[in-house]
């Protein structure tokens, strides 16, 4: 796709003036209004339709994995791997649910993406739905926030652009969660019609809900959706697309990151203290001029449990429930 | 009454019995405990939450929306499942069991214990508020009241015993204060009318109760029910607090006031806690025991409730269980799972006088 890009898609001095308030806005942690949210989501989704079902990446490249609604830990996030456009950014999906600010985390990579389309890619993890958002969190949070459900109709309809993973310089394969069986090949990949709301089976679905397993072979996922997949099926895939590994997100592992399958597949995770319970480390993974990579993790962002940095905020924090 | 305990606040604490139904009642509208599988929960919630105290009613507001997540709903179940698994193993190999149950709260298993067998005696052990809101609340609901055989005039809410029958009765004990290991044996055994009989077989029943309590005091407590009842089976289903994960429970549950500061760090560590509890009250049998039913041959043990799904839970009852709601949370799942656990311990000795 590269250079060659619409005239509608340059951006003028008032719309980066525009972006760089919302960017600066969205960064004290306040959602935007929502005349601005729909706005956004419009240009987003120009730049999105645009884009592969498997979104060509260069290197150096930050990828970043769940954040649901984590704000604060976005922030520090960014402490650790810089800002964008000095560090380029790969988020792998799961920008909503859970945590107590979706709204602001996922128009925060929204109004990157549409700043930076070039620098900053975006692609769809299996919170990016309709269904999935009623479920957990982000259509309540929607609804508290601005009082009707229209900022999640925006979001949710801007979900259905979202590429289905990415391909740092043809080495690094990064869907959301994994592999599926009817897919061999990255341009099989290419050539689904993606722009729908999540199915709740078949390929666009493997490839945001699968799992890794040790077990070989194609098993059941204990999730209900997508399956899970062996060594042998992660070494066919890279063989087959000439890939040195897959990095994908999805699952929580408590140091953030976790290698696996002969360290041909790493799951990275960048939500810390997952829901405010988990006590798990966060992690994202840089990749640098020439391809190689380092994790670098990081720790929840403070102050924990008790009132926000930001006072500017007014969402009421419940300890997570337990069995009591 | 009640001398507070030494951290947390009796409050918090007492708040974790409301907490506890709500969740079963999420559980039971969403069909992982059905109407038949157990007729009292909906109206023993309806009672307790139009009758209820303050703490109840605080609860209340907060929880006017059926908005626990799935796993909470799908560990509520397994927790029920399993307690309930083992407990009519026991009514089932026991001709006149006994039940003292520790912190119960408003715990739907006496009704049905009380209910299917005639020669059962059940003892509820709780803080004031929660005995009187549980008195209350069975004295005023037909199918509660049928269950435990309560006729009217059985009912005078007077602490410590507010409520009691021929086969059930509720008794008011802080198990925080001073000396509570053995005003429970003495409210248990030896009151003017004793509520159980020292020598038939008795179940101690502990869900999320001792844990609440520094760990000293919640091993007297067992060590002195064992000692008073020479032919007992422990069943405990507690939080146990190791690593980041148990860190962070914690502190989020010192947030909400009522930090387990007696929890064990792991499932073999509870399950050592109980033997020496046994060991202490004298001998344990190490002989075959069809109790609880996925029980190893020892006298005790515990696992975590990861592995309690697999070992205690009907396959093909959880099976339709994890398919009742997609379950996004499985990691979370499993991890929670595996800061909770089963632990068993039984003796049959001699009164040790």
């Amino acid at each position: 796709m590269g250079g060659a890009r619409g005239a509608s898609l340059e951006l003028s001095a008032s719309d980066i003036e525009s972006l760089t308030r919302q960017i600066d806005t969205l960064t004290e942690i306040k959602p935007l209004p929502e005349q601005e949210v729909k706005e956004l989501c419009e240009k987003c989704k120009e730049i999105l339709e645009r884009e592969k079902n498997v979104q060509p990446v260069s290197c150096p490249v930050t990828i970043v994995g769940d954040v649901h609604g984590q704000f604060h830990d976005l922030l520090e996030l960014f402490n650790v791997a810089g800002k964008a456009p000095e560090t380029n950014f790969l988020f792998l999906g799961d920008y909503v649910d859970r945590g107590y600010y979706s709204v602001e985390t996922v128009l925060m990579v929204i109004a990157m993406k549409v700043r930076w389309p070039n620098r900053v890619t975006i692609i769809r993890g299996n919170h990016e739905s309709r269904q999935i958002t009623q479920v957990y969190g982000f259509y309540d949070e929607c609804l508290r926030k601005y009082g009707t459900a229209r900022v999640w109709t925006f979001i949710t309809n801007l979900f259905d652009y979202l590429p289905l993973a990415a391909c740092v310089e043809g080495q690094i394969f990064t869907p959301h969660a994994g592999l599926s069986p009817s897919l061999d090949t990255i341009d099989h990949i290419n050539a689904l019609d993606r722009f729908t709301e999540v199915p709740h089976e078949g390929p666009i679905c493997d490839l945001l809900w699968s799992d890794p397993e040790d077990r070989c072979g194609w098993g059941i996922s204990p999730r209900g959706a997508g399956y899970t997949f062996g060594q042998d099926i992660t070494e066919q895939f890279n063989h087959a697309n000439g890939l040195q590994f897959i990095a994908r997100a999805h699952q929580l592992v408590m140091e953030g990151f976790n290698w696996m399958h002969d360290n041909r597949v790493v799951t990275v995770f960048s939500a810390p203290n997952y829901c405010y319970r988990c006590g798990n480390l966060a992690a994202i993974v840089e990749v640098d001029e020439s391809c190689g990579h380092a994790v670098q993790q990081f720790d929840h962002a403070p102050p924990r449990g008790g009132a926000d940095a930001a006072g500017a905020n007014k969402v009421k924090r419940s300890p997570p429930d337990y069995f009591v | 009454m009640a001398t507070p305990p030494r951290q947390g606040n009796h409050d918090a604490v007492e708040a974790t019995n409301v907490d506890a139904l709500f969740t079963k009642l999420s559980a039971c509208r969403r069909g992982y405990i059905t109407a038949t599988m157990d007729p009292y929960l909906a109206t023993l919630a309806d009672s307790v939450l139009l009758k209820g105290g303050s703490a109840s009613q605080k609860q209340k507001h907060q929880r006017q929306r059926d908005d626990f997540a799935p796993l909470i709903r799908l560990g509520t179940y397994a927790r029920y499942a399993c307690v309930r698994r083992a407990l009519e193993a026991f009514l089932a190999t026991s001709p006149t069991p006994q039940i003292i149950s520790l912190g119960a709260g408003f715990d739907t298993l006496p009704f049905l214990a009380c209910n299917a067998n005639d020669d059962v005696t059940w003892v509820n052990v709780d803080l004031p508020e929660t005995c009187l809101t549980l008195a209350r609340a069975v004295a005023s609901t037909q199918n509660l009241r049928d269950a435990v055989g309560l006729e009217p005039h059985e009912v005078d809410m007077k602490l410590p015993v507010p409520l009691r029958t021929k086969k059930y009765a509720v008794v008011c004990v802080d198990l925080a204060a001073d000396g509570a290991p053995d005003a429970l044996v003495v409210a248990l055994t030896r009151g003017e009318l004793p509520l159980l009989d020292t020598s038939r077989p008795t179940l101690l029943l502990s869900e999320c109760c001792l844990a609440y309590l520094p760990a000293e005091q919640g091993d007297a407590i067992v060590s002195a029910v064992a000692r008073a009842f020479p032919t007992v089976r422990i069943l405990m289903y507690e939080m146990t607090l190791g690593g980041p994960f148990g860190e962070q429970m914690m502190t989020n549950l010192r947030l909400r006031g009522c930090p387990p500061v007696g929890a064990a760090n792991s499932a073999s560590a509870l399950a050592e806690r109980l033997r020496r509890c046994v060991n202490e009250a004298g001998d344990s049998s190490d002989g075959d025991d069809s109790w609880p039913p996925w029980s190893s041959s020892r006298s005790f043990d515990a696992v975590d409730m990861a592995s309690a799904i697999s070992r205690a839970m009907d396959a093909e009852d959880w099976r339709r269980v994890r398919t009742i709601e997609p379950l996004d949370e499985v990691e979370e799942f499993n991890l929670l799972q595996k800061h909770y656990a089963l632990a068993w311990a039984r003796r049959d000795g001699a009164a040790v006088v």
